[in-house]
């Protein structure tokens, strides 16, 4: 916002409205699209200009296997997602409150999130087999660590002040969990939430191409041996609204908390 | 900034000896217990992965080469994607965000195709580009610039309005004001962005190389989880995980220094 200040002498007068902006955008988007996949440039078996997968969606959304394949994916990414959150959520409030399990752990902790963790996909399908546990268990491992951590954090980065108010008036134990720790934290929770759901989603995705494939995933993998670009494309754009909808959801929560924290100040 | 340095001198002068200390003894009591647990306890048919078998196979592993070979070719194919996709990632961050109708176009669906769990989009380029060493560098490729791209523009939209209007005072040309105002002040932010790329870049290139299953550390992974042999499988995982923390560690202080030095002024 500070960037536009000097320059909007110049922008006032070409925008001012951002929906014509988005528009137009998305139509350079699609004409480049549009021409880098079509007149020969690329091998016509794999090319998929906007046109044509626009084409192909109802053939898709008709597919029988469709509809199944989603509901398959939001059931694995939902029970994955929840299970992360309660613990990553659990786990968080548990190493801020126990400082010898903080110092211990939590190094290893964010070793863990650093390092890319589907690299143990194979292992994992090694040992548990190739069941819904597995796929499930690598949704939740992708998803718990920016929940724990940022739950971690909030919790530890409540305001001194109101942890003294809250000491000299002699608040119990739960009720300052309740009405000051859990509250103050609860911004970090939900930017951990969104990081979760997002990273989740990737869990999701990487479960269901690389270890029994199922729902979406399948369906990627099936139209790829038939050479069916336009129709991948369809799946993975619903791969792209699933995400694009957590993140829109989460980002609405997380205004919504930092509006109503700010008046509480 | 004397006393930013100072500050820092002295912290690292002051190493906490008891908290490294216990954070070690953490590791060594994981280390011991998960070793009792597998020699002792366990007793399914398959053989899982041991500190002590760990060990043993990575000295196999590297006297017989192939480690070493699998870890260039993973480097091979992380450098070629992602330094050219650092560099256009910051190029086109600054000239997006630096102008604002441009950003407003455009934002929206870069970052729709960032929020796009990536895995669903390897069979795509697999397609397009074939199982070879282009493939996997194009899927690095994209991540970076996308993380990158994103990064660069929040930083340069967050640039301090004091020094834009400084430069605009000393009659400073736009492009010179990008190069020598919007890129040094979000620095912080392209380092966050390249940290953040690079661990996805990883995660991208360990799963490409599982669909291919033809060269690298992911597909040593893949071939020795499908012989069982974990201890095997494991060691390329734990490479991969230590490059993502290393990565993570040297370009986190990075950015919280540059960080610190965006502040000041």
């Amino acid at each position: 916002m500070s960037v536009a200040q000097p320059r909007l002498s110049f922008a006032k007068r070409v925008v001012n409205n951002r929906w014509f902006l988005r528009f137009a955008g998305l139509l350079v988007i699609l004409a480049l699209w549009e021409y880098m996949f079509s007149g020969g440039r690329i091998n016509p078996i794999f090319s998929a200009p906007p046109s044509a997968v626009v084409q192909t969606v109802p053939d898709v959304l008709a597919d029988e296997l469709y509809f199944p394949a989603l509901l398959s994916t939001l059931k694995l990414f939902s029970m994955g997602f929840g299970i992360a959150a309660v613990l990553g959520i659990l786990m968080g409030l548990l190493l801020a409150r126990v400082r010898l399990l903080d110092a211990g752990l939590t190094p290893y902790l964010n070793a863990l999130y650093a390092s890319p963790l589907p690299a143990i996909i194979p292992i994992l399908t090694a040992v548990l087999g190739y069941t819904f546990q597995t796929k499930l268990l690598i949704v939740v491992l992708l998803a718990i660590f920016p929940i724990l951590i940022n739950v971690h954090q909030g919790a530890r980065s409540v305001d001194g002040t109101l942890l003294e108010v809250a000491r000299s008036l002699r608040v119990s134990e739960s009720r300052l969990w309740m009405d000051v720790i859990i509250p103050s934290s609860l911004p970090f929770l939900i930017v951990g939430l969104r990081l979760g759901a997002a990273r989740g989603m990737i869990g999701t995705a990487v479960a269901e191409l690389y270890t029994s494939p199922d729902g979406l995933g399948y369906l990627i993998l099936r139209y790829g041996f038939r050479f069916d670009m336009d129709a991948m494309l369809v799946v993975v754009l619903t791969f792209t609204g699933i995400s694009l909808l957590l993140s829109w959801s989460t980002g609405l929560l997380e205004r919504r908390v930092r509006r109503w924290r700010v008046t509480t100040a | 900034m004397s006393t930013a340095s100072a500050r820092l001198r002295q912290r690292t002068e002051h190493t906490d000896w008891p908290r490294l200390a216990f954070i070690g003894s953490v590791f060594v009591i994981v280390l011991v217990i998960w070793q009792g647990y597998v020699s002792l306890i366990y007793d399914r048919p398959i053989p899982l992965p041991t500190p002590g078998s760990t060990i043993d196979a990575f000295i196999e592993m590297s006297q017989t080469g192939e480690l070493w070979q699998a870890s260039f070719e993973s480097a091979q194919v992380l450098l070629l994607g992602s330094i050219p996709g650092i560099l256009l990632g910051i190029v086109l961050g600054l000239v997006i965000g630096g102008i604002p109708p441009l950003n407003t176009s455009l934002a929206p669906y870069i970052y729709a195709f960032y929020a796009t769990p990536f895995p669903a989009l390897i069979p795509i380029f697999v397609l397009l580009f074939g199982l070879g060493n282009t493939g996997k560098a194009m899927i690095v490729f994209t991540l970076v610039v996308t993380t990158v791209l994103l990064q660069t523009i929040a930083g340069v939209r967050n640039v301090d309005a004091r020094f834009l209007e400084v430069a605009r005072a000393f009659g400073s040309s736009p492009t010179r004001t990008l190069v020598e105002v919007h890129l040094p002040a979000s620095m912080s932010f392209i380092v966050a962005g390249i940290r953040l790329a690079i661990g996805r870049a990883l995660v991208g290139v360990v799963v490409a190389e599982f669909d291919t299953a033809l060269s690298g550390l992911g597909a040593l992974i893949f071939r020795y989880s499908g012989r069982l042999a974990l201890s095997h499988a494991f060691v390329p995982a734990v490479v991969f995980s230590i490059t993502g923390i290393l990565i993570y560690v040297s370009l986190k202080s990075a950015e919280k220094r540059l960080e610190k030095w965006r502040q000041l002024g």
